[in-house]
């Protein structure tokens, strides 16, 4: 070949290499978010791929299971999985997510250090390391000072107690008018059974004992739980009322979490609407019900070097700039940001900062159970039992149990 | 040409037809062989095995099968499932047939009553079951809000499991009316008007026009209607998801719904498949039932 | 038309039908209303009580958000979405008329060995939920190279049982004279399909269409596991983030909004369709 030529084909073989070091490299992430919450991480993606040119993020906000499924049949499982602390065991069991590898963790820079601890604990399972939290959602009492101050009472004191709680609840209520003293959720596998743990854990009782063969719901700390909600449900004729009827502005407290928050910014009672802790039974040893947004990787983000560093690097960026992903009502994991003057003192967060604020009472559910979504539906079914009277609460946490425990005894160990 | 000629030539044209006449059904078949018969002949292998549909499947032989013997959920919705059946397939059969014949002919507003009929059909179900759950809602919805305005006390609509399954029969039969009475008026609309005509001269009512003509001329019509609707019944799931999750208390878990649970919820495909051949046995011996009793009235046109 | 009814029986006859009618109409369409008019309400006006008809303040932006920032991934457009579905809805509807007429003309026309009993087989299918197949029609795909290619959209669905039942129905009531006649007159198979049956079995053919279009047009579940491309996706895939009901709280506008922005298509080629209807039996009406 002339020198001519060579010196042509090396021009051409620098441009070509150029040109694929500069295409950004393609890492797929779903959510297992929706509504109001997709849009506004689909935001944070777009700025994430604007600011980093040589990485091209393509989110998809809200996966289905089928999806999961077929996807990792197929070997399609995108390189980072947004889930929920409750469902890490189950996702290890279906092999759709790898342990974190410690260097690209460390070489990226996510450093324990910076997150909330308990959130951080949760993403280990086994002793290994399988997640990194984006958030922290708990429950929380909200209420209408509006109704508060046309029964009577202070509207800056919500009640602390539960017993306090029963007791504004009665003197706000007036079914005739439709307007309820409080509402609490009746029935499903949400907010319904999130609030029978708050209760049964704040009682002093557990789910499981500790090695998960056996629950104890069906202990006086549970059976004074549930007899608290269906006793409250029966005092104020509370027909299912979801807590989103809170924003109708004729019930006066609920429990909700903070996703809610964006709803509030734009309501027109919004001014009547306030956050406080959830009511305890015992002011000393406080206890609520909290589940956190976790990244994860699956098997494909471990392919290559490339691919491993560039998603452990849109999560600590995600992280980084999780103040945006604040508004949409989640309580950032990532202290620095939760430590912001930005988180602290913005008008707009002022209903999410008292999430904040209950974080040390916040905990978790945690289970290593391949089938806990299974007990976790009997346990639900029972309990609805109970709410629409159909058995007595005994009986229904003793069915529970007993059924709950011959699902236990099925499980490989 | 001679008769023996043409007789000779139309036996050898027959058997060349029959080799043709399954050309007709071939593209059909080739669909119907590789993308459905396959696929359920592997669900039914998957029954056998234990499968978290990640990894291999574990072959167990009759293990799901045994277990769904023991399974007392197993019975609540097949139970659940019978009384959707039960509440909602007559009536899904009758109102459209009805109102396919009061819309056959001419009356004012007939275009806006076709159209108000089958409107609903077009949204998909999960709207509807969105639609209908705030409808439904116990003490802010529109439904107990116009029925205390008549003086009836709202029941408790998710939270009652009488009325549960009411309030998804209800949301169905608003779904659904537009489909059969598509069906049914095409069918009566192949009746031929001088039938009607004759009648009429005879003296024959409206009453008897329906009843000895229009009815037994839709007999095809009418078994299309009530195989496909019985299937559709028991296989119920789309609506009961979105309104109720299967509760209160699992009055609303129906069949195909523990289907969908087993499957997408606990992992456990082997076990969902058992069941949905267990529900393929109990369904297809009901099919096969109609065929035998309707057949009569069927075939000889 | 000679009536050997009394004229004052007629009216009433004729007053009931009309207030059945309008009865049952109007039940159809409250619920519709009222999906309507919460879409129009800005979201945090749309739980309130007493239930407003009238809004308050009437507004656009439930729609103008789910088109604009309801992604469901970050290279969906909208105006794409539209396209694509009514894409594979026609095709959709057009290859299973086809196959669906010549399938149910066989099993109902003309003789073969094993024609019933294939048929029953084929019935029984109808069976089967679709969540079951699910997997399995997966694994077939993707060995033939079919995910995120429309083909895994369009050509699974045209095994489907419903369409030869529907037809093959309507082909038995076609008086056989007919067919007898053209035999003789020396038609052949295909011949007696093209220019007898279909044409006489326009009603039976336009309901299948219809039906067919509104599957493909509200199929979710499929369509959403299979593709995986932004550029593919079709309208229910993209409004799933409104109308997926994991969330724990509801966002009525919005999804209202969702509902009706799905809903339009189908009805528009309704109340067209509808004139084809109309205007096609008025036609074929008196048949000999």
């Amino acid at each position: 070949m002339s020198i001519y030529k060579i010196v042509l084909l090396s021009v051409l073989l620098v441009f070509i290499s150029r040109v694929a070091l500069s295409a950004p490299l393609e890492i797929n992430f779903w959510t297992c978010l929706g509504n109001v919450d997709g849009a506004v991480m689909g935001k944070l993606v777009d700025q994430f791929n604007k600011e980093n040119p040589d990485i091209k993020v393509k989110s998809l906000q809200g996966y289905s299971t089928e999806k999961l499924m077929t996807a990792g049949l197929s070997g399609n499982l995108p390189e980072i999985i947004l889930t929920r602390t409750s469902e890490l065991s189950t996702f290890i069991g279906n092999n759709w997510v790898v342990p974190l590898p410690q260097e690209a963790i460390k070489v990226v820079g996510v450093r324990s250090q910076d997150f909330y601890p308990t959130a951080w604990k949760l993403c280990y399972y086994k002793g290994k390391q399988y997640a990194v939290p984006l958030d922290i959602h708990l429950l929380a009492l909200w209420y209408n000072k509006k109704m508060f101050k046309e029964a009577g009472l202070n509207p800056v004191a919500p009640p602390r107690t539960l017993e306090d709680f029963v007791t504004y609840a009665l003197k706000m209520n007036r079914p005739a008018e439709k307007k309820f003293g409080a509402s609490i959720p009746t029935s499903g596998p949400w907010l319904f059974v999130w609030s029978f743990y708050t209760l049964l854990w704040q009682n002093g009782g557990d789910i499981f004992n500790a090695d998960e063969t056996k629950t104890l719901v069906n202990s006086p700390a549970g059976r004074e739980a549930l007899q608290w909600m269906v006793d409250l449900a029966k005092k104020l004729q509370v027909h299912q009322i979801d807590t989103e009827a809170g924003r109708t502005g004729r019930i006066g407290m609920w429990f909700d979490g903070p996703w809610v928050l964006t709803f509030w910014q734009e309501s027109p009672i919004k001014s009547d609407v306030a956050t406080a802790f959830y009511p305890q039974k015992d002011l000393k040893k406080p206890i609520v019900w909290a589940q956190s947004h976790i990244f994860t990787l699956s098997p494909n983000a471990i392919k290559d070097q490339a691919r491993l560093e560039a998603s452990v690097k849109f999560i600590k960026w995600i992280s980084e700039h999780s103040i945006n992903w604040a508004y949409a009502g989640q309580v950032p994991a990532n202290n620095a940001v939760r430590n912001s003057k930005q988180f602290l003192t913005d008008p707009q967060l002022a209903l999410l900062r008292t999430f904040a604020k209950e974080l040390p009472a916040a905990r978790y559910v945690q289970t290593t159970l391949p089938n806990f979504v299974e007990v976790q539906d009997k346990l639900v079914s029972k309990m609805e039992a109970a709410m629409a009277g159909k058995l007595p609460v005994d009986k229904a946490l003793e069915e529970a149990e007993k059924e709950i425990n011959d699902m236990l005894a099925k499980v490989k160990r | 040409m001679s008769v023996n000629l043409k007789m000779k030539n139309f036996r050898y044209n027959r058997s060349f037809s029959v080799i043709g006449n399954y050309l007709y059904i071939l593209p059909f078949m080739f669909f119907f062989i590789v993308f459905f018969a396959f696929p359920v002949f592997q669900g039914l292998y998957i029954s056998f095995t234990e499968w978290r549909v990640a990894g291999q499947p574990i072959y167990v032989g009759l293990k799901n099968y045994i277990e769904l013997f023991h399974d007392r959920l197993f019975y609540t919705t097949l139970k659940n499932t019978l009384i959707y059946v039960l509440e909602f397939f007559p009536l899904s059969v009758i109102i459209p047939l009805l109102l396919a014949v009061a819309i056959n002919r001419y009356i004012i507003g007939l275009d806006f009553f076709k159209f108000a009929l089958v409107a609903p059909m077009v949204v998909s179900v999960s709207a509807v079951g969105l639609i209908w759950k705030w409808m439904f809602n116990t003490t802010f919805g529109l439904i107990n809000y116009y029925l205390e305005k008549v003086g009836i006390h709202g029941p408790n609509w998710f939270m009652d499991p009488k009325f549960a399954m009411l309030a998804i029969v209800l949301t169905s039969l608003w779904w659904g009316i537009g489909w059969n009475l598509i069906i049914f008026s095409a069918g009566i609309k192949n009746i031929p008007q001088e039938l009607y005509e004759a009648a009429q001269i005879d003296g024959a009512n409206r009453w008897a026009c329906f009843w000895y003509i229009t009815l037994p001329n839709l007999t095809q019509t009418l078994l299309f209607i009530t195989v496909t609707g019985l299937i559709g019944s028991f296989r119920v799931f789309g609506q009961v998801y979105v309104l109720t999750n299967g509760g209160p208390y699992d009055s609303t878990r129906t069949l195909v719904f523990y289907i969908y649970d087993n499957g997408f919820r606990y992992f456990k495909m082997g076990y969902a498949s058992s069941i949905s051949w267990i529900l393929f046995i109990i369904i297809l011996g009901i099919t096969l039932l109609q065929f035998k009793y309707l057949k009569g009235w069927g075939e000889q046109q | 038309m000679r009536r050997s009814l009394s004229l004052s029986s007629i009216k009433w006859v004729e007053f009931g039908r009309f207030f059945l009618l309008l009865v049952v109409a109007l039940v159809m369409l409250v619920p519709l209303l009222w999906t309507f008019v919460t879409s129009i309400k800005p979201e945090a006006l749309t739980l309130t009580y007493p239930p407003r008809w009238i809004p308050e303040k009437i507004t656009f932006e439930n729609y103008r958000e789910v088109w604009s920032r309801a992604s469901l991934t970050a290279d969906i457009v909208f105006s794409r979405c539209f396209f694509n579905s009514t894409f594979l809805a026609i095709v959709t509807v057009f290859l299973t008329l086809i196959v669906a007429s010549l399938a149910a003309y066989a099993f109902s026309r003309l003789k073969f060995p094993g024609r019933d009993f294939i048929f029953m087989v084929v019935l029984s299918t109808l069976i089967v939920p679709g969540e079951i197949i699910l997997i399995p029609l997966f694994m077939i795909c993707y060995r033939l190279g079919w995910i995120n290619s429309y083909n895994a959209v369009i050509f699974p669905g045209l095994g489907g049982a419903f369409g030869v039942f529907l037809l093959r129905q309507f082909f038995l009531t076609i008086p056989k004279e007919l067919e007898e006649a053209a035999r003789i007159d020396g038609c052949g198979s295909f011949r007696i399909l093209i220019t007898i049956i279909l044409p006489l079995s326009k009603s039976a053919l336009a309901a299948l269409a219809i039906f067919t279009f509104l599957g493909s047009w509200n199929n979710f579940v499929w369509p959403f596991v299979v593709l995986l491309d932004g550029s593919k996706m079709t309208l229910p895939v993209a409004l799933a983030q409104f109308l997926n009901t994991g969330g724990n709280w509801s966002v009525y506008g919005k999804i209202m909004a969702a509902a009706g922005i799905a809903s339009i298509p189908p009805i528009l080629i309704f109340m067209f369709a509808q004139r084809q209807i109309i205007s096609s039996i008025a036609i074929t009406g008196l048949k000999g």
